[in-house]
């Protein structure tokens, strides 16, 4: 013989599994991208955080440029914290504005005359153990004032405050989900009170003590939070794989691959949990409320 | 067992329907409580299960002041009290066999022990083959034994019964009285509110006679 359920299938019961799912696939999208953005941006980051360019301005004189190059290579060198400099070939600077520019103009410019592309030297950096702060800069100066040093600070500082920025509207969206989980159970468990009313009585007349009586509501409640829970997340998380499989295949190089790892997938998965947790802990606290006005 | 002291009782801030309430149920009494229809026996006998707080007066429970009870001792007392509903109020999600059981199972007993009891009692009210059945499944007549087996299952000290034979035929309305004379006997303490003077009389006639919520009459009790 099994217990039973007490308290039965209602209206309020049928309806806030799928309210909960609304707000759990909000929350995990919200999630998932936050979690997506913050690990593609890392990578990203990671990436480019070892490597400074030194941008040699175009020189008229043939084989001007080609000296100083092999200048900056040769100062770069002697600075303790560079593992390399290398000088970019101009095809790949060229291939560099390709995409604005075009083959024909970027490869050999007009009528066969070179565009004033600025010879690149890019610098792999020792990340344990990097230049001191301004040492490129200054030894670029003492060649000559007009050589740029891009150690890419201004773009990360950038990506870090737009990730930021994510984070913090993910986080709003995540407390709004969970507030708006929070206002479902409250408003289903007084429509079960309600409804259940007079089963409550009996429960009570035959000696139910308050706690007996609120884990029937909180049964109900875990049930539904995790159903939606579990609804919401599936959805939330099969619209990023969707969302990284289509970056995948219009990527470009310049932006980093939008998907999540073990980890991430696992936050995501906590989702339908949390719900459950929270639907029970708040059905609990509203009957125990309402069983107190009660003799 | 039961003493009230000049109780009286509202619903919410309506008038008083009970007032003045003074009377003493002493164990193992066998009481009617009878009246006319509004005369306030359903809402004595709610007293008496502790559904309601009095408006007034002092109400004492098996040597206990309700008023100064603290409210999580109240279902230990609630526990030793049977009550079988007019309307039966049985659970319509749980089989007659689980609404049966739910006063053992709520008091912590063993499950076996639990089941074996109920199944028993449900045999023996004549609801063998429908111990898996749902109440709205179940005639009137048939909740009404279901309720009376959830009532005495827990073999209380003071069984509150109201109406108790009022959709039950003739033999197992007298099958039912006999079960509370033996639970009597046993020294359960029995208060029926009925409308039944053919009942009451056939059973010593001792209770509570109401009057559009006054007691008119103690018959053969403690005043």
């Amino acid at each position: 013989m099994s217990a039973g359920s007490v308290l039965g299938r209602d209206a309020a019961s049928r309806t806030m599994p799928w309210i909960v799912a609304v707000m759990a696939f909000i929350a995990g999208l919200a999630l998932a991208l936050s979690l997506a953005v913050e690990g593609a941006a890392g990578r990203f980051a990671a990436g480019i955080s070892g490597n400074m360019t030194i941008e040699i301005p175009h020189a008229e004189l043939a084989g001007a440029a080609e000296s100083r190059a092999n200048a900056v290579v040769a100062a770069v060198a002697r600075i303790p914290g560079v593992v390399s400099a290398t000088i970019v070939p101009r095809a790949e600077t060229a291939k560099l504005v390709e995409p604005w520019l075009g083959a024909d103009l970027a490869g050999s410019g007009i009528a066969g005359t070179a565009l004033p592309i600025p010879t690149l030297v890019d610098i792999r950096l020792d990340t344990g153990n990097p230049p001191a702060d301004g040492a490129v800069a200054a030894a670029m100066a003492a060649i000559s004032p007009d050589i740029r040093v891009d150690d890419h600070r201004i773009w990360l500082d950038q990506l870090l405050g737009w990730v930021t920025a994510v984070r913090l509207t993910a986080g709003a969206v995540l407390i709004c989900a969970a507030i708006g989980i929070v206002l479902t159970i409250v408003l289903a468990t007084r429509a079960a009170l309600a409804i259940h009313r007079d089963v409550i009585e009996i429960l009570h007349i035959i000696g139910a003590q308050d706690g007996y009586i609120a884990r029937q509501f909180q049964f109900q409640a875990l049930r539904m939070g995790f159903q939606g829970g579990v609804a919401g997340a599936a959805l939330a998380a099969l619209l990023v794989l969707i969302i990284g499989l289509a970056g995948l295949s219009m990527r470009s190089g310049l932006l980093p691959a939008l998907n999540l790892g073990f980890r991430e997938w696992m936050v995501v998965a906590t989702l339908p949990l949390a719900a459950a947790l929270i639907a029970v802990v708040v059905a609990r606290v509203v009957v125990m409320r309402a069983l107190a006005r009660m003799m | 067992m039961i003493r009230f002291e000049n109780v009286g009782m509202r619903y919410g801030t309506g008038p008083e329907i009970l007032r003045d309430l003074t009377f003493t149920v002493e164990p193992g009494a066998f009481w009617f409580l009878t009246g006319a229809s509004g005369a306030g026996k359903s809402s004595l006998l709610r007293l008496m299960y502790l559904a309601h707080a009095p408006s007034r007066g002092l109400i004492n429970l098996f040597g206990r002041d309700i008023a100064t009870t603290p409210r999580a001792e109240l279902p230990g007392l609630r526990r030793q009290i049977g009550v079988v509903f007019q309307d039966f109020r049985l659970i319509p999600s749980l089989t007659a066999l689980q609404n049966v059981a739910l006063p053992l199972r709520i008091a912590g007993k063993a499950e076996a022990e639990t089941r074996q009891h109920a199944g028993e009692l449900l045999r023996w009210v004549g609801l063998g083959p429908f111990v898996d059945h749902f109440p709205p499944a179940l005639s009137g007549g048939q909740q009404q034994r279901v309720a009376i087996a959830r009532a005495v299952i827990g073999q209380p000290r003071l069984l509150l019964a109201d109406e108790p034979t009022g959709n039950l035929d003739e033999e197992m309305g007298n099958r039912l009285m006999h079960l509370f004379l033996e639970m009597n006997k046993l020294g359960t303490s029995i208060v029926i509110a009925t409308h039944n003077e053919g009942l009451v009389r056939r059973h010593g006639g001792r209770g509570l006679h109401l009057v559009e919520g006054e007691l008119a009459e103690i018959r053969g009790g403690t005043p």
